[in-house]
């Protein structure tokens, strides 16, 4: 008996103490959350975990590109009919089944997520009160206010989420009105503010989130405060106190220039730099997203079009275009124009090739100039940064707000001013700035129309085309607007009279060497030319194939662009607000629901 | 026979015992009819603890004391007997096999019991039956023979993942699998043990029986004992079989001239520069004509011709004395795929030592080690190669096949030909591009120590050890996807190592109490196992394209490098607390109690602990009085059993939010990419989890007829699982999409019979047969709060139109397939004769008649254009228009088997049925329209006598609502161009009846006689031949319908019964050897 006693004595002894060590739950390779948020060097680790959702397709190649057509500048083909896809959206024919719609929203509460986990987390950390903790905490504040921004874009008032989600938390969110959402993301960022650093301090510059950026960001921000947006009755209104939120607006902008101004870079090297990876901090680019080699879908989606050869260059699979009518709209001396859009691409041996008048590329992104990293392969991936915000949307935003607030006085004239100066060559200031800027100060509204316009030719092919028009509430005439242009434009091509007849009906281009030679670009030559490859000219068929002669009406291009969109006088609202995916309403248990017709 | 047994019966009764001078008897036992001597034999005395054991001739030697002694003579599988000594000094005693099976010993965890002293529900396969079969692998020799037990190989390729199910299965998203423990020690598949060494198989099903091991019974228990050592005389055996496989079935494609006719045909839909494209690699219409002499590559052939033969050798020897016994097994397997460059080698060895160091200390010791090699990538899950690959690429070159064409004198044209051959994706090719080769290695070793501390106190102590290493090697070729869009088309390669270390100790002690008619039995324990887990990843890209996969990862390093993860953490860490006790009054009163106590790693502090009790009541009705003159029936027993088991199979460390540090598209500051911290868990972390408990419940009833010639077991069992440990979905705007909860309830219902019937015994000729059949119902009790969930199969991706085609629903089955309901096509008379115009061209439907539109993205609406029913009655077809088209749950399923011998011969033929699912044919889909090819194949089905056509004799494309009406008149089924090339629609067209009858195995073997082996001192020498998957009988137009395989590498639990690009599974052709000295 005593040999059992002894035997089970010994057994309970070493089963208490091994029980209790083999139920600790400890993780070489995982790390709590009060280490990471302990030190700087692991809190950073922690929001490059939020920049890091930047770099999947839901951002690169939906909603930062596909997600803003279709504009008057922004056009992307769409086909006969729905595919339940980009083009859908494109053409506001979006069903709640739509996989985009999905992707992009699960993404972009993702990065909300994750931004608030860091929040709290720097909050919770003894060293929260260090510069770079609190720098830190603005630029999730400020990623946080991005996708918030993205999501209020695209779908109106939609669950507002400022905590991290923890087991427990009430699951089933309502909708919160947009105008609360941003009176919070405005306010947050107006207290973040002041303890964010400039560019030029930081390690990484334009690529993190800076203070510069972030005041760009509240003036942004305040715009769509103070701007229409559509309601789910399909009206467009705006709320009674936008003039404060032009107010705050314009504060940031003005905050921004008197504190920190910055150079606007030349405008064709500006968008080399981007395309070779070259950072600089003050100049025109307040904040780009970081793409390492490999990354990134800029120059794949959208850009000059590449045909998969021989080269080094790999290949592009264009979505995104401009509008034919956008094209045409430039001064053509503008220096802007040249490398905004492109009229050619490059086939398999890196020759140039017209394109149609309906794929008019965006000649500011371009794989070529990658220096030959790429490889013959490659598609995706370019490693191209994107750019959210420049300097010149300060100035711009800077004279809307001065315009909106106190007509076009010399402040708003000004910020005008150093826009266009760049985007011409000094020897035309007077004509192009001078008294440009003189014919189209004579009231607010006038001021407003050339900064509609000064907006489109300054930004096509970044994307913040379809957002504008929506808070200018003048989505559906310029909607209206391009289809007249494309049918008229077609019409006059093919009569040869009209007030589009002086435009290129056919484009006349020679080889020479890899490169196209055009006779005239923007408008008809007075003789056309002897069209004969071998001796001479080769034509592409230009506006005239806007119009279709066969049925003698509108283009397919045309009909097809725009088709969710019915007025033909532009006065009823585009419905640009997307339907939220079907497994989101169910998943919500009845709580959400799609509005606006859907 | 009856005679002898009423005869020492009644010297039972009469003797008494009485104590003289002892003095020996000796004796020689052999088997009833035969002359074969019988080892092992326990002769004691009855009445007294003197005992000894027949050697390997037979013979005894025991000392009596009297000369109305009597001895017992028992031995597992015989009837034991009583024979009075008498005044003989030697006695020839035989002893006949048992055809009941009600001494059978059961393994039911930390002990064993004898098949009629059971209380709960089991199933169990000795090794007798696993010998005659040929098999490389344990769990395929389980399919179809164990009532209630699913075994599905999720495809036919080689060391392909096996699925087996307990009674259906409680759980809804968490790992279904019952528990596996060999020799004692838990582990997570029975891939490494060589079915060769196995004893005996038993499952256990009910809560009675599993309650034993708590934490992670819920699902049933698997226990495998592998074959021990017997002591007295030395064995060898050897036993070798080589088989060949083949692919038992080909689907018809179409033939090269309907091959081309129908590419024509789509050209010509669409418009004349498709035709002059066409016509270019093709030839003009007229001359299409010539390919109906051509015989086009048959790639199903090539991709999965390979008739590779696979051998399998086994020595083993088993030596010993009766303290100290050992036995020693080396197997050896190679099996080749069907499909060129799969294939896989195991080499298994396996010690057993049984020694007893002193009187009542017994040592035992067991260790195995295994090595695996599996090569392929196969062609569902992650390969690049697919099964529709040999169904779609296209079976002729066109002109290209006609004519040379000189690289060097290349024109502009014949560039466009090089293209065009180069656009054929060999699949051949892309399966030597497409290269994995895993490497496994797996030691165990457990050591047990028993202790009789007294008469009636046995105290045992086992620890173990198990240690595993895995070497994946992945490498993608230039051809591969993977290299295409993340690798610049160069070769890349990856290298995952794992590796796992997990130990366990277990104490139990014992207590045996026989008094009268009471017989007690108490056993308690506990029991630890700890581990730790750790792997690496490694993967380098742009390699040089012409370097073979063997030499990259030899040096990995002429790569450049793109990551390198590595991760280290705990194991399933567990502790233990159980105990059990059963009771027997008269033999006829059983009561079985038992409790677990378990702690697990995976809950947080305070969670970690869950109790597990069950009890079981048995009658054993046979014995009472009012039965023993019921001639007909031997054998009586009711059982019925109540009780909870756990599951705790989630993930570690999702009670508590931890942070890994990741590489997954990062952020690229600096154009570097950045590693972040991130969740280390996707789904949300929850504090609150706990044991997931299934309750069941079983009525039971084993019966045994006509002396135990027919046996059998009939059991009922209703289980409930709640507190589902259920990944469920959660609002996606909280960050994450899904949240680990104890939530909802699921339970399965379920009828199981199996029947063992002795039908003829006699010395020349054995006649026996087995039958099981189970019927489960399971069902989904309650969800998440919502009464339905979609899911997607995935199968296609984003392609698939409407992608959510499965549904859970409350009150029904997993596994219910969501879509369209196919409606046959638009006919000339959907269509509005009079509204419809040919310039341009515009078809009109009726009013009434639901509009497709564009909605299938194929070519415009026109007659013959598939059609799908309008549900909701709108007119037009959306994604509201579907329904639940199909279950993936049987009815029934089971088997049944015969098994003869007559002389030196034996037979033995086994059936496997499954009924009443439905399967997801991704192939009637896929393969009857265009999915992402040019210039593809498709099934036979789709041949011109059979489709909707659109051109008629001259080539010419007819519109015309009336010419199209005579050119159809034959027509029975859509055009494939119904769909766009990468928008596939699950329509229920794809939803086939998945049941079968399978002839899963057919053996023949002779042994020879033992007169002529025993020359060369052999005791056995059979040969044999078997054949495997030698018949199916089923309706499904597939490969093969046991099926579950998607786009995910593994068996999916929410989507069962999808049939996409699974390897298919072949018939082999076996021929062995066994030998035994």
């Amino acid at each position: 008996m005593k040999r059992i006693i002894i035997l089970s004595l010994t057994i309970i002894t070493l089963v208490s103490v091994s029980c209790k060590k083999i139920l600790e739950p400890e993780t070489p390779s995982a790390f709590t959350e009060d280490y990471i948020f302990s030190n700087e060097t692991d809190a950073k680790k922690a929001v490059n975990g939020v920049y890091a959702l930047f770099n999947g397709d839901p951002y690169t190649s939906r909603v930062s590109t596909n997600f803003a057509g279709n504009t008057d500048v922004e056009a992307g083909g769409v086909a006969a009919s729905p595919d339940n896809n980009r083009r859908d959206i494109w053409s506001f024919e979006a069903t709640p089944t739509n996989p985009d719609l999905l992707t992009v929203w699960n993404t972009a509460y993702n990065a909300i997520n994750r931004a608030n986990e860091c929040i709290d987390g720097i909050k919770a950390s003894p060293i929260a009160n260090t510069p770079a903790m609190k720098q830190l905490s603005g630029e999730c504040k400020v990623l946080r206010a991005i996708w918030y921004q993205i999501l209020f874009n695209h779908w109106g008032d939609v669950p507002f989420k400022i905590t991290p989600t923890k087991a427990g938390d009430d699951f089933y969110l309502p909708k919160t009105g947009r105008d609360s959402i941003m009176t919070f993301l405005i306010d947050d960022l107006i207290a973040a503010e002041a303890d964010m650093q400039w560019a030029v301090n930081l390690d990484f510059g334009v690529e993190r989130i800076n203070r510069e950026f972030t005041m760009g960001m509240i003036a942004r921000l305040s715009l769509f405060r103070g701007g229409y947006w559509l309601y789910p009755d399909l009206t467009m209104k705006r709320k009674d106190d936008y003039l404060k939120y032009y107010t705050i607006a314009n504060s940031y902008c003005k905050k921004l220039v008197d504190s920190k101004p910055h150079n606007l870079t030349p405008f064709a090297q500006l968008f080399e730099n981007i395309n070779k990876s070259v950072k600089n901090s003050n100049e025109d680019v307040l904040f780009e997203v970081a793409f390492a080699p490999g990354a990134g879908d800029v120059g794949w989606n959208i850009g000059i079009g590449v045909s998969a050869g021989t080269h080094n260059f790999g290949s592009t699979s264009i979505a995104m275009v401009f509008a034919p009518n956008y094209y045409h709209s430039f001064d053509t001396t503008d220096l802007r124009l040249p490398v905004t859009c492109s009229i050619i691409s490059y086939d398999a041996n890196l020759l140039q090739q017209p394109v149609a008048v309906t794929a008019i590329s965006m000649g500011k992104w371009n794989r070529l100039l990658r220096n030959g990293n790429l490889g013959a392969s490659t598609s995706k991936g370019t490693g191209v940064n994107w750019p959210l915000m420049r300097y010149s949307d300060v100035l711009l935003m800077l004279a809307e707000t001065e315009n909106e607030l106190n007509g076009p006085n010399a402040v708003a004239k000004d910020a005008l001013r150093k826009v266009r100066q760049r985007a011409f060559a000094s020897t035309q200031w007077d004509t192009k700035v001078e008294n440009y800027i003189s014919t189209v100060s004579g009231g607010k509204i006038d001021f407003f129309n050339a900064i509609v316009n000064e907006r489109a030719w300054e930004f096509g092919g970044e994307f913040i085309r379809k957002y504008d028009l929506a808070r200018w509430n003048i989505y559906g005439k310029k909607v209206a607007e391009s289809i007249n242009t494309f049918n008229a434009m077609g019409q006059d091509a093919i009569a040869g009279v009209g007030t589009y007849s002086t435009l290129p009906d056919y484009l006349y281009y020679k080889r020479v060497g890899s490169n196209l030679e055009f006779l005239s670009k923007f408008s008809k030559p007075a003789v056309p030319p002897l069209v004969d490859p071998l001796l001479g000219y080769t034509r592409v068929s230009w506006t005239r194939s806007l119009w279709n002669t066969t049925t003698n009406s509108a283009a397919d291009y045309t009909l097809r662009q725009y088709r969710g969109y019915k007025d033909a006088t532009g006065v009823a609202p585009v419905k640009y607000i997307l339907p939220i995916h079907n497994s989101i309403i169910t998943s919500s248990l009845g709580v959400l629901k799609n509005d606006y017709g859907y | 026979m009856k005679q002898k047994f009423s005869l020492s019966l009644i010297l039972v009764f009469c003797s008494f015992i009485l104590w003289a001078q002892g003095r020996k008897v000796t004796g020689t036992v052999t088997k009833d009819g035969t002359s074969e001597a019988l080892s092992s034999v326990t002769v004691s005395l009855k009445g007294s603890t003197t005992s000894t054991a027949t050697n390997s001739l037979g013979q005894f030697t025991i000392t009596v004391p009297a000369n109305n002694s009597v001895l017992i003579f028992s031995s597992v599988g015989y009837r034991s007997s009583s024979v009075a000594v008498g005044a003989k000094t030697t006695l020839d005693i035989t002893l006949s096999q048992e055809s009941s099976t009600l001494n059978d010993v059961v393994v039911i965890g930390y002990g064993t019991a004898r098949k009629k002293d059971l209380t709960g529900a089991t199933a169990s396969m000795a090794a007798g039956t696993l010998e005659k079969i040929p098999l490389s692998s344990a769990a395929e020799a389980m399919t179809g023979r164990l009532a209630g037990v699913s075994v599905t190989t999720t495809d036919g390729a080689p060391g392909a993942e096996i699925v087996i199910r307990v009674r259906g299965g409680g759980s809804v998203t968490q790992d279904n699998s019952p528990l596996y423990i060999v020799d004692g020690f838990p582990l997570g598949s029975i891939n490494d043990i060589a079915p060769s060494d196995i004893a005996s198989i038993d499952i256990l099903k009910d809560a009675s029986s599993t309650a034993i091991y708590g934490a992670r019974g819920a699902n049933g228990v698997v226990i495998i004992t592998t074959k021990s050592a017997k002591g007295g005389k030395t064995t060898i055996s050897l036993n070798s079989f080589a088989q060949n496989r083949s692919l038992p079935k080909k689907l018809e494609v179409l033939s090269p001239y309907e091959f081309v006719l129908s590419q024509y045909e789509y050209a010509r839909i669409r418009s004349q520069a498709e035709v002059d494209n066409f016509s270019k690699y093709f030839g003009v219409y007229d001359d299409l004509e010539l390919y109906k002499s051509q015989k086009g590559t048959d790639w199903q052939k090539e991709l999965f011709g390979n008739n590779g033969g696979s051998q399998q050798h086994n020595f083993s020897i088993t030596s010993g004395t009766d303290k100290s016994k050992m036995s020693f097994s080396l197997s050896n397997n190679q099996d080749q795929g069907i499909q060129p460059g799969s294939g896989y080698e195991r080499t298994y060895m396996n010690f057993k030592l049984n020694q007893e160091l002193y009187k009542n200390l017994k040592f035992d010791l067991t260790s195995r080690y295994t090595n695996t090699d599996v090569l392929g990538a196969g062609t569902s899950g992650g390969s690049s190669v697919r099964i529709g690959d040999g169904i779609t690429t296209r079976p002729v070159n066109g002109i290209a096949d006609q004519i040379e064409f000189d690289p060097l004198n290349a024109g502009a044209t014949s560039d466009e030909y090089e293209q065009f051959i180069k656009s054929l994706v060999s699949p051949t090719e892309l399966t030597k591009q497409d290269y994995r080769k895993v490497l496994t290695k797996a030691f165990n070793m457990n050591a047990a120590v028993s202790w009789s501390i007294n008469k009636s106190l046995v105290y045992r102590s086992e620890f173990g050890l198990d240690l595993s290493w895995a070497n994946n090697r992945r490498y993608y070729g230039p051809l591969t996807g993977e290299s295409r869009t993340n690798g610049n088309s160069l070769p890349l390669g990856e290298i995952r190592n794992s590796s796992s270390q997990r130990y366990r100790w277990a104490n139990t002690l014992t207590y045996v109490l026989k008094t009268g008619e009471h017989d007690l039995n108490l056993m308690g324990g506990q029991e630890v196992i700890s581990g730790k887990l750790a792997n690496d990843y490694t993967r380098s890209e742009n390699f040089d394209a012409n370097l073979p996969p063997e030499k990259m990862f030899g040096n990995m390093a002429l790569g450049i490098l793109d990551r390198f993860e590595t991760y280290e953490g705990p194991a399933d860490n567990l502790a233990s607390f159980f105990g059990r006790a059963n009771y027997q009054f008269k033999e006829k009163y059983l009561l079985t109690l038992t409790a677990r106590y378990d702690g697990s790693l995976k809950f947080a502090p305070g969670k970690q602990w869950g109790l597990f009790p069950a009890a079981a009541v048995a009658w054993r009705v046979s014995q009472e009085d009012f039965m023993k003159d019921i001639d007909v029936i031997s054998d009586f027993k009711l059982r019925f059993s109540y009780g909870a088991s756990g599951n705790n199979r989630i993930g570690n460390d999702q009670f508590r939010r931890t942070f890994s540090i990741q590489t997954n598209r990062p952020i690229g500051f600096g154009d570097v990419n950045q590693a972040y911290w991130g969740a280390a868990s996707s789904i949300l972390v929850n504090p609150d989890l706990k044991w997931e408990t299934t309750v069941t419940r079983n009525l039971g009833l084993d019966f045994g007829l006509w002396r135990n010639r027919l046996s059998g077991t009939v059991d009922v069992y209703y289980n409930t699982t709640k507190d589902l440990l259920v990944q469920s979905a959660i609002p996606s705007y909280l960050g994450y999409s899904s949240q680990m909860r104890n939530i909802g309830q699921t339970s399965n219902k379920g009828v199981e019979l199996s029947l063992n019937a002795s039908i003829v015994s006699k010395k020349d000729f054995q006649l026996s047969a087995n039958f099981n059949i189970g019927f489960n119902r399971s069902r989904i009790d309650a969800l998440d709060g919502v009464n339905e969930q979609p899911f997607n199969s995935n199968w296609a991706g984003t392609d698939l139109k409407s992608q959510d085609d499965y549904k859970l629903i409350v009150g029904r089955t997993v596994g219910l397939m969501y879509g369209y309901v196919t409606d046959g096509f638009y006919t000339v008379d959907d269509f509005d004769a009079n509204a419809t115009t040919y310039a341009p061209l515009k078809y009109v439907l009726n009013k009434g008649v639901a509009d497709i539109q564009s909605f299938m993205g194929g070519i415009a609406l026109r007659p013959g254009l598939l059609k799908l029913k309008d549900l909701n009655g709108d007119g037009i077809i959306t994604a509201d228009d579907r329904q639940i088209i199909g279950t993936a749950q049987p009815k029934f399923q089971g088997g049944f088997g015969l098994n003869t011998t007559y002389k030196g011969f034996d037979f033995s033929a086994f059936f496997n049925f499954v009924s009443g699912n439905d399967i997801y044919n991704t192939g009637r889909v896929s393969f009857d329209m265009n999915y992402r090819t040019t210039y593809g194949n498709m099934l036979d089905r789709m041949n011109s006598s059979n489709r909707f056509k659109y051109i008629d004799e001259s080539g010419a494309l007819v519109t015309n609502l009336e010419q199209l009406r005579t050119l159809n008149a034959n027509a029975n089924i859509w055009t494939p161009f119904s769909m766009g090339n990468a928008s596939p629609v699950f329509h229920s067209d794809a939803v086939e009846d998945g049941s079968f009858l399978r002839l899963n195995n057919l053996t023949l073997g002779y042994s020879l006689p033992k007169l002529l082996i025993s020359k060369v001192r052999m005791t056995r020498l059979r040969v044999y031949a078997t054949v495997f998957n030698a018949f199916l009988w089923t309706k499904y137009t597939g490969y093969d319908p046991e099926v579950s395989a998607t786009r995910n590498s593994s068996y999916t639990a929410l989507t069962p019964g999808v049939d996409y690009s699974a390897y298919p599974k072949s018939r082999t052709f076996t021929a062995g050897i066994n030998v035994t000295f």
